[in-house]
């Protein structure tokens, strides 16, 4: 990412693999790429990419027939020209090549040095899940499913709809909805436009609606980010996740939370809820669902903030104790990338 | 559809980690397509997208 504008290519700087489609002047048509927690390349498909490439030509052969064609064809540009390179902790402590994800690591770090640290800066580029639609995976912007009483389905969209716009950028493809959540303001209510064909219409009709969001609604696992290591949270603790032949001698389930914690080192939420070595966690606020333990770390950061109180239930000694403290402040003494 | 745009990747760091992550990705015999000629220079990319009156095709792939 050396030399790289980030402010034109913005993306989730965590995935391994994304693509702008531009045109002569780096004006971008669309983004295309994103993965979720399941997997890298999931979301991606050679239908739903040569839909937007599809697109892509018809609006470059439009705009390039009428030159004056209007500026909201394409995606807005946020801010002025920066590069890794300008992140003073990037700029102090990295050498040679940059990898994407340490592009956001360096941010994370930066902002809390900069006490602009918030957890927001964790959740980017939200799912369409989060808003309560599924994404039909071999189109790329189609509706393929909208949860009941979800934001999306109290603007009344619906399974087959095309998603348009988004606020002020033009989808044509999943990741682009996703930039245009990213970068939706806070309390914002994004207005969403659709095109909606019903049966036995002749013209498709296009409309325009908008999303309620509720709190926390931009939030994701966590667990396959490389940068969930440079998140400024002082755990205070190491761990593992209990693998299946120890849960056999130990006569634990296969399907419950099984943390191991191997160690306690300085301040942080151990100290605060009284962990021990040797503690075996087996809830989470009464939550015991199976977790690897950056699955576990990401559950923390989705369900806490700084002050609020975490009740933990851990094995000790054959019995079981509940363990109550609050969520630490945020903390680093990491200035560099690892 | 592949000869209509200029295409063009910044590549980041060559480890055969990158070539494992790509091929897995549904896009691989695209990228992989000796065919292709991928510029790896935004610049020049951009001003032979000017002169072919093609769109450009940013491709940014990492290896961690």
């Amino acid at each position: 990412m050396n030399g790289v504008d980030l402010a034109r290519f913005e993306f989730d700087f965590d995935t391994t693999w994304q693509a702008f489609f531009l045109d002569a002047d780096l004006n971008i048509y669309s983004r295309y790429g994103g993965r979720d927690e399941t997997s890298a390349d999931g979301r991606l498909s050679k239908t739903s990419l040569l839909t937007t490439m599809r697109e892509v030509l018809e609006i470059h052969e439009r705009r390039r027939r009428q030159p004056s064609a209007r500026d909201d064809d394409v995606h807005p540009a946020y801010g002025k020209a920066t590069t890794p390179e300008d992140i003073p902790l990037l700029k102090a402590n990295h050498q040679g090549c940059v990898h994407c994800h340490e592009v956001q690591e360096y941010r994370v770090l930066q902002a809390f040095y900069e006490k602009t640290f918030s957890r927001e800066l964790l959740f980017g580029f939200p799912l369409p899940e989060n808003i309560g639609i599924r994404i039909d995976r071999d189109h790329g912007h189609r509706i393929e499913a909208v949860v009941p009483d979800s934001p999306a389905a109290r603007a009344g969209l619906a399974a087959g709809d095309v998603l348009t716009r988004v606020r002020n950028v033009p989808i044509r493809s999943e990741q682009d909805l996703r930039w245009a959540l990213h970068r939706a303001p806070e309390n914002d209510r994004p207005t969403v436009s659709v095109v909606r064909r019903t049966a036995g219409a002749d013209d498709p009709v296009a409309f325009h609606a908008r999303l309620d969001l509720p709190p926390h609604w931009r939030e994701s696992d966590l667990a396959w980010r490389k940068s969930l290591r440079s998140v400024p949270v002082a755990l205070g603790f190491l761990a593992y996740a209990v693998g299946r032949e120890e849960r056999r001698s130990g006569n634990l389930p296969d399907d419950k939370l099984a943390i191991k914690v191997v160690s306690i080192r300085g301040q942080g939420l151990a100290e605060n809820v009284g962990l021990h070595k040797g503690d075996l966690i087996v809830s989470l606020d009464e939550r015991d669902e199976p977790r690897t333990f950056d699955e576990f770390k990401s559950d923390l950061l989705r369900r806490f903030s700084p002050g609020d109180s975490v009740r933990l239930t851990v094995l000790r000694e054959g019995a079981l104790r509940t363990l109550e403290g609050r969520f630490p402040d945020w903390h680093t003494s990491q200035t560099q990338v690892p | 559809m592949r000869n209509c745009f200029v295409r063009t990747k910044r590549r980041l760091r060559f480890a055969p980690l990158a070539a494992i992550a790509l091929s897995m990705t549904a896009l691989s015999s695209l990228a992989q397509d000796k065919l292709l000629r991928w510029h790896d220079n935004l610049e020049r990319a951009a001003q032979s997208a000017r002169n072919s009156g093609k769109p450009l095709f940013v491709v940014f792939r990492c290896a961690r």
